[in-house]
């Protein structure tokens, strides 16, 4: 079942600047898909239009086979979540457990229960331990954990990661990393949309759509995507660091179709050096 | 940075930590009244002040409130303490009952109830602030907001956003210290392009706030922006019915402070109030102070 | 401009309930002309350090000397802040969010003109400075509010460098920055500590570009300097105790290691180098 659909989209906030230009493309339930490009390319217009936050010059989303308009916007957003870029601009309580009751509450969650769903996710995310912090005391990286939480526990099919780790430090992006990774594997039937310039994220997703200057330049799957690294290259990215070992250690005639990560291949090659 | 201290939130678990917010408003509430409820003469009041300040630095010793940035907080005032002592000690008390303290120059006259006037103002004005501090460094900023949304859900009726205005309390209060950092980081790289901000002349100083000023708002309207773009897509929609996660509960406990504070505050307006002539000193001791 | 550093201490909040030590004793030297960079956790430091070097921080004690600049606890005798400023440029993080003027030009010229130099020259200055970031005449009259991200951080960036300081101070200068904006940024900080011989301190968390810039490396680590040298010594000095964020080929290295597999590690400059090694040994393995 396709999730989200996007049929010829176009949105321009002027008459001369044209941010997301005609782009179609499917995202499949279930399915985690990167959004790469360069600041400035419509990455976080195309976020933004997904989420009904602000609405299309032309062309069409469908949410789970429902065309977005004016009038479903309310209910349909109830199926998506977003993690924004700035991780304090985004946590709106005082403390980690009313920032993450505080989408239960919007949804009329009865008080009795609450309490026990917060720290659920709070649990999910590593951060039951700091439930009464505020976020003066917090890290980037824990911010944008407490945000995915609040997000989580309103249960949404579909999350959208819009910038979600550009400005934390590396340890902190580390940590999303890793919570993605084991988002995937808790919960299968969610849809991951990852709005990113973070190479090595995208390379976690089994789809990856690149966009330039409001355009499609390329999508495809992970496959596609990471097994020509030079195109890659000439769009102007870095390539992911473990694709690249991979890569250049195949292409001296070893064998790593089934290494699939960096702790695969470490093992592979202590076994054979 | 001692400003930032003063009245802050902290965390401990006393019994006054304990108590329901709404019932530690309509206490403060009351004992502010009661703090100003006149006597007919100075020292009748001086005495109650006195009693009032010994019963309220006992509840701040027992609720951990710092001693030490209330006293910081009370010097910081030592302006508000010499403009009193200057109105109410230099200038003339027509009073007739007013009893000489000193003369100068056989005209000018000096009072004593002008320094009870002032000493007696001067506490009321501590007192106050010690019961504020000990609400505020009791009682979590956002169950305080709660506590006032309770009290304005009446208001609801003739349309008042209640729900609205304790939001936007709730939402300053969390962002506060945020906007303070960010002042901060922007007076730092200004300062790095040589703006003084502590000294100069008064066009140099405007130049100064005005290159503070413009960023913080540009980066807080980009924050209000964000903000309101994370609390839709959470499904904030302030008109529909939201549940609570924090319930503010009324304990036994709320029930017997509120039984003992309520009843003191109205005997103490009833003296105040019926016993228009009562003179404390006159009564406990029969002595006659005042000539 | 040389930097001395002497017994450094910083205690935040002094004298309150909130007092922390943020700085236990630190001493370096920074020599003329010099590329140093600056590494560590978040909150370990290296922002309290850098702030004591234009003077916006009074050391709390020991002594930070700028050429013939003097700092120490006493706030009084530390009368030339106003001069070392011109001298010590800081750009922060994200500085593109202290842009204020009506122009981009008078934004730039902002700095020099607090130095006491003419509205005439400061704007010469802003020039000069904006041609370096790499923006040109057009963007001189527009108003900096209405450029995107990466145009704006060069503004700011433009903004210190009007004040022609002799040290060019930077915090994390290219966070948020995708890839493209990053290497611009970095290699205007690398033409810049070339051709004008200014030294250029760099505080960041990316430890790849501490590897292809930085001459030299302090590693600091709660409020003290644990280690300083070349930031492949420094790096490989890590690879045994993973409490340091290094370069992906060391870390990989590093992982290696941990599985019993010590690499020539000296010999490895990029990512052809370890496939290089790796290749070797398991040919000779092999036979």
């Amino acid at each position: 079942m396709k999730a989200i659909s996007v049929k010829n989209l176009t949105y321009s906030y002027d008459e001369h600047h044209i941010a997301i230009d005609d782009i179609s493309f499917d995202i499949m339930q279930g399915s985690y898909v990167s959004i790469i490009g360069p600041n400035g390319s419509g990455k976080s217009t195309l976020a933004k239009l997904i989420d009904g936050l602000i609405s299309s010059n032309k062309g069409e989303i469908k949410i789970f086979d429902t065309t977005l308009d004016r009038k479903n916007v309310n209910k349909l957003r109830q199926r998506i979540g977003i993690v924004f870029q700035n991780p304090d601009n985004q946590f709106i309580s005082s403390t980690v457990e009313d920032d993450i009751a505080f989408g239960l509450e919007n949804q009329n969650v009865d008080p009795a229960l609450m309490k026990d769903i917060v720290l659920e996710y709070a649990k999910k995310v590593k951060m039951s331990d700091y439930l009464d912090k505020e976020p003066s005391n917090l890290s980037g990286g824990q911010k944008q954990r407490v945000a995915i939480a609040g997000v989580l526990a309103l249960n949404r099919d579909i999350i959208i990661f819009d910038e979600a780790t550009s400005m934390l430090d590396p340890k902190g992006r580390e940590d999303i990393r890793n919570l993605i990774k084991q988002l995937r594997k808790s919960n299968p039937n969610l849809t991951m949309l990852s709005i990113t310039h973070d190479i090595e994220e995208a390379y976690l997703s089994d789809y990856v759509i690149i966009l330039n200057k409001g355009k499609i330049v390329k999508q495809g799957n992970h496959d596609e995507i990471f097994s020509n690294l030079d195109e890659l290259k000439s769009l102007g990215f870095e390539t992911p660091f473990f694709a690249t070992i991979k890569e250049k250690l195949q292409k001296r005639g070893y064998d790593l179709k089934n290494i699939n990560n960096i702790e695969e291949l470490i093992n592979k090659l202590c076994q054979l050096m | 940075m001692d400003s930032i201290s003063f009245g802050r939130y902290v965390n401990y678990d006393s019994f006054i930590h304990r108590l329901d917010a709404r019932n530690k408003i309509l206490l403060l509430i009351a004992l502010m009244i009661m703090i100003f409820m006149p006597f007919s003469t100075w020292s009748t009041s001086l005495i109650f002040s006195l009693l009032y300040f010994i019963i309220l630095m006992i509840l701040m010793g027992v609720s951990h409130c710092s001693f030490k940035s209330f006293f910081k907080g009370i010097l910081s005032m030592w302006f508000l303490l010499l403009f009193l002592i200057i109105m109410f000690i230099f200038i003339p008390n027509p009073s007739l009952s007013s009893v000489p303290l000193y003369t100068f120059n056989e005209s000018y006259t000096i009072y004593w109830d002008g320094i009870y006037q002032a000493a007696y103002i001067f506490l009321r004005l501590i007192l106050m602030m010690s019961l504020t501090l000990i609400l505020t460094s009791t009682t979590k900023p956002l169950d305080l907001t709660y506590a006032l949304e309770w009290y304005m859900y009446p208001l609801n009726i003739i349309n008042f956003p209640s729900h609205t205005i304790a939001m936007m309390i709730s939402i300053a209060l969390r962002f506060i210290p945020t906007i303070l950092d960010e002042a901060k980081r922007i007076m730092k790289a200004q300062e790095s392009r040589g703006v003084d901000f502590s000294r100069g002349g008064l066009f140099k100083k405007v130049k100064a706030i005005i290159s503070l000023i413009i960023p913080l708002f540009v980066s807080a309207f980009d924050r209000s922006q964000q903000l309101s773009d994370a609390m839709e897509a959470r499904g904030y929609d302030p008109n529909s019915k939201r549940s609570r996660y924090r319930k503010l509960k009324f304990h036994l406990k709320d029930l017997i402070s509120a039984l003992i504070i309520l009843p003191i505050v109205a005997f103490i307006m009833y003296l105040s109030i019926a016993q228009n002539d009562l003179d404390i000193i006159y009564t406990l001791f029969k002595v006659e102070v005042g000539f | 401009m040389p930097i001395d550093v002497t017994n450094l201490t910083y205690i935040y909040f002094k004298k309150t309930p909130f007092q922390a030590d943020a700085l236990k004793g630190v001493n370096f030297h920074i020599d003329d002309n010099d590329f140093v960079a600056f590494i560590g956790a978040t909150g370990s430091g290296k922002s309290t350090i850098i702030q004591h070097l234009n003077g916006l921080l009074t050391p709390s004690d020991g002594t930070v000397k700028v050429d013939e600049f003097l700092l120490t606890n006493n706030k009084k005798k530390n009368k030339n802040i106003g001069k070392l400023r011109k001298h010590v440029g800081v750009v922060f993080q994200f500085p593109e969010y202290q842009l204020f003027e009506e122009t981009v030009e008078e934004d730039v010229a902002f700095g020099p003109k607090n130095f006491n130099i003419s509205k005439e020259e400061a704007l010469i200055k802003a020039h000069k400075a904006l041609l370096d970031v790499g923006l040109n005449e057009s963007y001189f009259l527009r108003s900096p509010f209405e450029l995107s991200g990466g145009e704006k951080r060069r503004v700011a960036i433009a903004g210190i460098l009007a004040l022609e300081p002799d040290i060019l101070v930077l915090d994390e200068p290219t966070a948020g920055l995708d890839n493209e904006g990053r290497d611009v940024i970095m290699s205007l900080f690398e033409k810049i500590h070339l051709e004008q011989h200014k030294t250029i301190i760099l505080v960041s968390h990316d430890m790849d570009l501490v590897n292809k810039y930085a001459k030299k490396v302090f590693v600091v680590d709660d409020g003290k300097i644990v280690a300083y040298g070349k930031p492949k010594d420094i790096f490989l000095s890590y690879l045994g105790h993973g409490d340091l964020e290094i370069p992906q080929i060391y870390a990989f290295c590093r992982l290696l290691k941990e599985k019993g597999i010590d690499l020539d590690v000296n010999k490895i400059e990029n990512i052809d180098d370890l496939i290089d090694q790796i290749d070797e040994r398991i040919q000779i393995k092999n036979g």
